[in-house]
């Protein structure tokens, strides 16, 4: 699995500060085996009761009825749409971590692909509560599944609605199944270290028998391959099909073929900046500074500053198409965003999502933990600004006579926010009881790790070096 | 099978339940003991306690389903007829004739009857005020019938009684009256247009001769019959024929919406407006007016004047026709001494030359008509022009006033102050009040709620509680028309027959039988009062005649014959003229939805959107953006839209104080474009304070502001804004149409020059055309079509294709359509708050568009609804197919399919598309509104969406209809929409497109036809005919 091609410890950044196997087996499994410490049981707490809170609005919804949001006609997507499409977009940085930059070889990841995959899978989670609970009629939704039924109907395949169904479910499952996949072997570590009765029969129900044989680890790095293999794909393809949504309608400034390449850009982008946001968090509570290195950190600006310039490049090229067209509708629906009654949106997405990153052309905003956390939860801001900004171009489309607009309800704000609580519990949960940090993975990027620790020679191009369960 | 033994006494067994019984057999024997198969009866002797959990189990879980069965769905006992009404199929709707009357004008109905219950109104094509066409008020009357706040038992002093009291008490009351000739017994009323009720009143006013009796109307013709009445010398109404006119001058006349005999008189003036007459044949109209009126909408040429200035212009117009040489007879130095200054008036010399010399070359067939709320000096000098222009008999024709011969000459504005300052010095001593609300209805100044106070007795005969019946000893349920016998003299006194539809469904009595009760009428139902009343007219053979009557609910050759106006000189100066000019002007008219305020409890009309203002729930002060600059509260109201022009915005508006001569209301102020200088417009009917539930806090009351001196009409008017504010549900906003293709308007001239580029897509669309096919590029090649495939892939060209074309030229944004589609298809109301969230469920939505400079625009309607298009953009979005194509190219919806994503509406270019965001048919449930509903219409649940079917059930009812004669093909004309047989005007017509002698086929290949948003290659079924004015270009010149 972790082919190692320059294992030459000087030329390479220091990934992981300490060069004791068993040391990073304590500080990852540490907050596991420790006694949940007072700060995150109020974090629970809170976000369990934004949870129930999110729960009993939801209930309150399948009792009245979508008018207790605020959509209307023209303006039949709301918060639920912009909101599903903000945290999907969000989910799309696990998968990159774990798939294509485990592909492309870079090897920083395995400081933060545990991290982010969890993101993902709960960032999927809440976006895909949305469009399950936006429908009209939230006991017949099994509509949309393409169940044999007594009616002789099939869902309808040419709608863009069912492709996300399609979507986001695949991606839910590959993403479960990659994450779990990574965890076993660490979950295995876990085990080995429970002290007591329960926790070592959970953990090892969970960890598969795992015992960290070479035979197991063949069998690992293999599927794991092919995990990320398959998964790469569906990074593109995911945000690429909830763009079609809009992109496949008819409605100006929905109606446009730059949405795929865009939407996945933006999506890589929030994804990024929520798991910087994270993992400066985590980093500081749990003290993983020694293994979650400022390097990291400094990658993933890059990151956001090549997604950031993307997606700027996208609405430049958005805005110049609609003049370019001379498409009247087209114009017009852009320039409504830029300067209509959600000229707001408009601003936020362009100054928090093109213009703010750009500071990370600056080592030093890089290297500053402050700096870099407030420019991610803009980025995340100004990402939804911008999903709200295409949603809402519903408001006014072809026939002027028809054009009105979108006014929240507080319980549009307060699900919105209950969603926050679903992740934070699922977050915390990970947190406290999973392994943070892919143990195994990152002992292999340890210069400990190298077969050739130690030696000053050029390294052989063919020294490969593979890393076990060994550090307990 | 003699052995079977049936007595009951014998072994307990009545029946045999199989041969082996009858046999008697052993193992019968054994088997009946055991009750149950083996094992099965072991449970009363040794209960294991497996087996008892077992059983008990089941027996929770059948529990569970029978419980199930109360929660999921009531019993409900569906019974047989005991005796079959004649001709009714269970399932087929039957249609009768009926009659129905507002303001002292009757229309013929056809009412639809489901199983005893009205749910629809329909034109009667036999009655002459109708010709098959009704108006808001007649689409809106059958909710007034299941309106859940109808009093439904008399009310002695707000409290429940009944009859007998009542009658206990009227008879010793009466009798007091029969001893002393009726001394300080009133009637009031409004116009009565029944013969029969006229009759029974007679005899009331014979019974007690002293008695007096006042017939108000707020509503009133009043100027009009004193006009014509001092010119002519007689009684007459105005008659016009629009269809003769070419050159029709309206003087503040909204002849298509508000005035006399509108649906007449709309269908006539559109027959007039087709552009393929050419420049000789199509009219061409001048409307000189300051509120903006639909009428002034349709005009080639508006002249916005000051209201003190309108008559004026007439003046003017007649001036200048005496100098350009057209005799005025007699009258000639009556209107030579008339002044009228065109400064002051604020019009161009050139533009009433113009305009005078374009009237004067139609000599014969032209046409001047004046409004209602003109003074009478205009209403004589309307007729003088037309007298001496050669129109009568051409193009009016003068009838006896139906108005004047059942009710009297006195006009309202006089009767009813007589009667207040006859209650204030208590010679009033008994007050009855039919159907009349003069408590809310009178202007404030006379301060008639406070007068009732000193009268004794007060009988208020009243469908529901109001402000009168409030101040009332008595309140007494009425009828409604569809629950009683009546008849009704239209506008032309053609007699037509009212027939009850329904029982009446509480303890109410119509205005004939109160007054037959009271005055020892010899009849004292109203069938036998129509009938015996009627009788006397019928003459021999009279059953078969009075069945024929009830049959057509048209009795022939009632109307008036025309007759020939008499000549009065020296009159014209004498008659009320145009009100003295002064500072800001106020108009009070009434409302076009709520009327005078009686239909405030109707949630259709509330709903409704005012045709001009698009407002619903609530009236408003409307200023013109002028005005509003200067009131300092435009800041509040208008905003520019990305492309610069103005739009009515937030939904928080200012309110204003308004105050005229002492009196002052507080009211939320609303920007109208088109308004002349200086004017602010109040409609007349809300602001309600004792009414039901639905017109409970809707609108502000324009009575507190009228005098009984002006009503209509308030100079110096200050207006100021209180910093207040007050949430209004607009349903458009939006004033410009962006200058898009949506609706498509040439000038004749322009139509006549190229009539195939006039309304093309070449022209206002650059859409890419496939040169070898000369269709739109599409981007996919579409499917190919096959017959019968499982969904939507059908072949358009065989079999019926539904279709619709729209005339723009026709349509006058009246509403109607908006109405009786409400009606037909069980269209909810979801309430001033749910349609300030934009969330209104009308299917038809009719968009309102003005035109050019912001003071003074033109004005365009377009009836807007699903489209049916073929390439439907909102079919493909749908992820369960809920929405598909029929083979016959309906977009249908399977709300049973629906889950409500709302994609489709999302996704629909016109945005048509109506959501149910929460379940808005509650409001019918345990609800008498229920009865209303048509059964051929699905009740759509909470969740699903909704839209425009083309009106499927009557398609499929014409279907069976003839499939059980074995025709596949529905005959053209056979489908009517609810919209196009409601629509006054004829603009919308339906039917079969593959058929090319349909009218509809035709019409789609007219050079005028075209389809909106097009170039989207939604190839929708409806289109439109491009929109055609007939400008005078004299006269657009001055203007510009």
């Amino acid at each position: 699995m972790i082919i190692h091609r320059d294992d030459d410890p000087t030329k390479r950044p220091v990934l992981v500060e300490t060069e004791d196997f068993h040391e990073v087996t304590d500080i990852i499994t540490l907050p596991a085996e420790a006694k949940p410490t007072g700060t995150w049981v109020l974090l629970l707490l809170a976000s369990l009761s934004l949870l129930s809170l999110m729960i009993g609005l939801i209930g309150y919804l399948f009792w009245e009825g979508i008018g207790v949001w605020g959509p209307n006609i023209p303006v039949a997507w709301g918060w639920a749409i912009v909101n599903f499409v903000w945290w999907i977009g969000i989910g799309h940085a696990g998968t990159l971590i774990s798939a294509i930059l485990f592909l492309f070889r870079q090897k920083w990841r395995t400081a933060i692909n545990r991290f982010s995959e969890a993101m993902t899978i709960f960032a999927v989670m809440c976006a895909g509560i949305f469009p399950a609970i936006h429908v009209g009629r939230i006991w017949v939704i099994y509509f949309v599944f393409p169940i044999p039924n007594q009616m002789g109907v099939w869902p309808n395949f040419r709608s863009p609605l069912l492709w996300d169904v399609f979507a986001v479910s695949t991606y839910f499952t590959v993403s479960v199944l990659f994450w779990y996949m990574g965890l076993i072997p660490d979950l295995a570590t876990f085990r080995d270290r429970a002290t007591t009765k329960v926790r070592k029969f959970v953990l090892a129900v969970f960890a598969l028998g795992w015992r960290g044989s070479a035979r197991h680890w063949q069998n690992y790095e293999r599927a794991y391959l092919i995990l990320a293999g398959i998964s790469t794909p569906l990074v593109l393809s995911v945000h690429s099909i909830v763009s079609f949504d809009f992109a496949a309608s008819k409605i100006p400034g929905w109606h446009t073929t730059i949405f795929p390449p865009y939407f996945v850009a933006g999506a890589v982008f929030s994804g990024f900046a929520l798991v910087s946001n994270l993992l400066i968090i985590a980093r500081e509570v749990f003290n993983l500074k020694r293994v979650v290195r400022m390097h990291h950190i400094d990658n993933m600006c890059k990151f956001m500053l090549l997604t950031g310039s993307l997606v700027g490049y996208a609405y430049g090229m958005e805005l110049f198409i609609a003049w370019y067209s001379g498409d009247i509708y087209e114009r017009f629906a852009f320039w409504d965003r830029a300067l209509g009654d959600y000229w707001w949106a408009y601003a936020l997405a362009i100054g928090c999502n093109v213009l703010i990153p750009q500071l990370f052309w600056f080592k030093k905003v890089r290297f500053n933990l402050i700096a870099t956390f407030i420019i991610c939860i803009f980025i995340n801001i100004g990402m939804w600004g911008e999903r709200f900004m295409i949603v809402i171009s519903l408001h006014s489309d072809f026939l002027p006579s028809s054009w009105g607009n979108f006014q929240p309800t507080w319980v549009d704000i307060w699900t919105y926010v209950g969603t926050f609580g679903l992740f934070g519990t699922f977050f915390l949960l990970f947190l406290k009881y999973l392994p943070q940090l892919a143990i195994a993975e990152v002992k292999g990027v340890m210069p400990v790790a190298s077969p050739h620790y130690g030696e000053h020679d050029d390294v052989s191009p063919a020294a490969l070096g593979s890393v076990g369960a060994k550090g307990h | 099978m003699s052995s079977l033994n049936l007595d009951p006494k014998n072994n307990g067994k009545k029946y045999w339940k199989s041969l082996d019984e009858l046999a008697e057999a052993p193992e019968f024997k054994e088997f009946v003991e055991r009750e149950f198969p083996e094992g099965a009866s072991e449970l009363g002797t040794n209960v294991s306690r497996r087996r008892f959990l077992q059983v008990m189990g089941a027996g929770m879980a059948l529990a569970g389903v029978s419980g199930c069965k109360p929660i999921r769905r009531p019993d409900l006992n569906i019974l047989p007829y005991n005796k079959q009404p004649e001709s009714l199929i269970p399932g087929v709707p039957q249609f009768y004739a009926t009659t129905m009357s507002v303001g002292g004008e009757a229309v013929g109905l056809l009412v639809e009857s489901h199983e005893g219950r009205p749910t629809k109104i329909e034109g009667n094509p036999k009655h002459p005020s109708s010709l098959g066409a009704t108006g808001k008020y007649h689409q809106a009357s059958v909710l007034g019938l299941y309106d859940p706040d109808r009093s439904k038992e008399p009310f002695k002093s707000g409290v429940n009684s009944d009859w007998g009291v009542f009658w206990k008490e009227a008879d010793s009351l009466f009798a007091g009256y029969k001893a002393n000739g009726g001394q300080g017994l009133h009637f009031l009323s409004g116009y009565i247009a029944s013969p029969s009720l006229a009759d029974v009143k007679a005899h009331v006013l014979k019974t007690y001769p002293k008695a007096q009796w006042t017939t108000f109307e707020a509503v009133n013709r009043d100027a009009q019959a004193q006009g014509i009445k001092a010119i002519t010398g007689q009684a007459l109404d105005p008659h016009y024929k629009f269809q003769a006119a070419k050159r029709v001058l309206s003087i503040d006349c909204d002849f298509n919406e508000t005035e006399s005999d509108h649906l007449k008189n709309g269908k006539a003036f559109v027959s007039t407006r087709n552009p393929d007459l050419g420049p000789e044949g199509m009219s061409r109209m001048y409307v000189v007016e300051s509120n903006f009126s639909t009428t002034g909408g349709s005009a080639d040429h508006r002249l916005r004047v000051k209201p003190s200035q309108v008559a004026n212009v007439l003046i003017l117009v007649a001036k200048e026709l005496q100098a350009q040489g057209l005799d005025l007879g007699a009258w000639g130095s009556e209107v030579s001494a008339l002044s009228a200054d065109a400064a002051a008036a604020g019009v161009k010399p050139e533009y009433v030359r113009e305009m005078a010399k374009d009237i004067l070359a139609y000599k014969g067939s032209s046409l001047v008509v004046v409004g209602r709320y003109q003074p009478a000096q205009a209403h004589a000098l309307g007729h003088i022009l037309n007298s001496a222009l050669g129109n009568i008999g051409v193009t009016v024709e003068y009838k006896p006033s139906v108005v004047a011969s059942l009710n009297g000459e006195t006009p309202s504005l006089e009767a009813l102050p007589a009667l207040a300052s006859a209650m204030a010095a208590g010679q009033v001593e008994t007050l009855v009040i039919l159907d009349a609300n003069p408590a809310f209805a009178a202007p404030a100044d006379m301060d008639f709620a406070g007068k009732l106070g000193k009268v004794k007795h007060v009988i208020a005969l009243a469908s529901e509680s109001n402000e009168t019946t409030a101040l009332s000893e008595w309140h007494l349920p009425l009828n409604h028309f569809l629950e009683e016998w009546g008849d009704g003299l239209a506008y032309d006194g053609t007699a037509s027959l009212a027939q009850p539809l329904i029982n009446p469904m509480y303890n109410s009595i119509g205005a004939a039988e109160l007054l037959a009760g009271i005055s020892g009428f010899p009849f004292r139902k109203s069938h036998d009062i129509v009938r015996e009343y009627w009788r006397k007219q019928g003459g021999a053979d009279f059953e078969h005649t009075w069945r024929q009557w009830l049959h057509d609910g048209v009795i022939p050759r009632t109307a008036h014959a025309s007759v020939h106006p008499g000549s009065v000189a020296g009159a014209l100066a004498k008659l009320p003229g145009a009100p003295k000019s002064g500072g800001v002007e106020m108009l009070f008219r009434h409302h076009p939805n709520l009327y005078d305020g009686r239909y405030a409890n109707n949630a259709w009309l509330q709903e409704l959107p005012d045709p001009v203002t698009k407002l619903t729930w609530d009236n408003a002060v409307l200023v013109a953006p002028k005005l509003a600059d200067k009131l300092g509260i435009s800041g509040a109201m208008l905003e520019k839209d990305l492309t610069g022009t103005l739009m009515a915005k937030y939904r928080h508006r200012p309110m204003v104080r308004v105050s005229v001569g002492g009196k002052s209301l507080e009211a939320v102020a609303w920007v109208l474009p088109g308004l002349s200088e200086d004017t602010a417009v109040l409609h007349f009917g809300y602001g309600r304070r004792s009414v039901g539930k639905v017109g409970t806090g809707s609108g502000f009351d324009a009575y507190a502001l009228m005098s009984s001196a002006s009503p209509y009409w308030a100079g110096d008017v200050k207006i100021e804004a209180t910093g207040g504010q007050y949430e209004v549900a607009c349903t458009q906003d939006h004033w410009s149409m962006e200058k898009r293709p949506i609706v498509r308007e040439a000038s004749l001239e322009g139509y006549e020059e190229n009539k195939e580029e006039s309304f093309s897509e070449e022209k206002w669309n650059e859409h890419p055309v496939d040169p070898q096919t000369g269709k739109e590029k599409s981007l996919w090649t579409e499917m190919p079509l096959k017959k019968g495939g499982d969904r939507g892939d059908y072949d358009f060209s065989v079999g019926q294709q539904w279709g619709m074309v729209i005339d723009l030229n026709n349509c006058t944004g009246c509403n109607t359509c908006l109405l009786a589609c409400t009606a037909e298809n069980n269209v909810p109301v979801v309430g001033k708050e749910q349609v300030m969230r934009g969330r209104e469920m009308h299917w038809i939505r009719l968009d309102r568009y003005f035109n050019g400079d912001v003071d003074n625009p033109e004005m365009v309607f377009q009836v807007m609804t699903c489209q049916q298009c073929e390439n439907a953009p909102c079919e493909e979005v749908c992820p369960v197919a809920a929405t598909v194509h029929s083979h016959e190219g309906l977009n249908d919806m399977a709300y049973n399919r629906c889950i409500g994503t709302r994609y489709c509406s999302n996704n629909c270019p016109y945005k048509v598309r109506r959501f149910n965001f929460f379940n808005y048919t509650n409001q019918w449930k345990n609800s008498t509104l229920a009865m209303q509903k048509n059964p051929d219409v699905t009740v759509r649940f909470r969740g699903v969406m909704e839209k425009c079917t083309y009106c499927v059930q009557r398609i499929n009812r014409a279907r069976i209809q003839f499939k059980n004669k074995g025709q596949e093909m529905i005959p053209d004309g056979v489908v009517t929409p609810a919209c196009a047989q409601a629509c006054p005007t004829d603009a919308i017509v339906f039917g079969n497109i593959n058929d090319p002698e349909s009218r509809v086929a035709k019409l789609k290949k007219h050079p005028r036809n075209y389809g909106v948003l097009r170039d989207l290659n939604t190839k929708p079924r409806t289109t439109y005919l491009g929109k055609v004015r007939n400008p005078n270009k004299a006269i657009e010149k001055i203007a510009a």
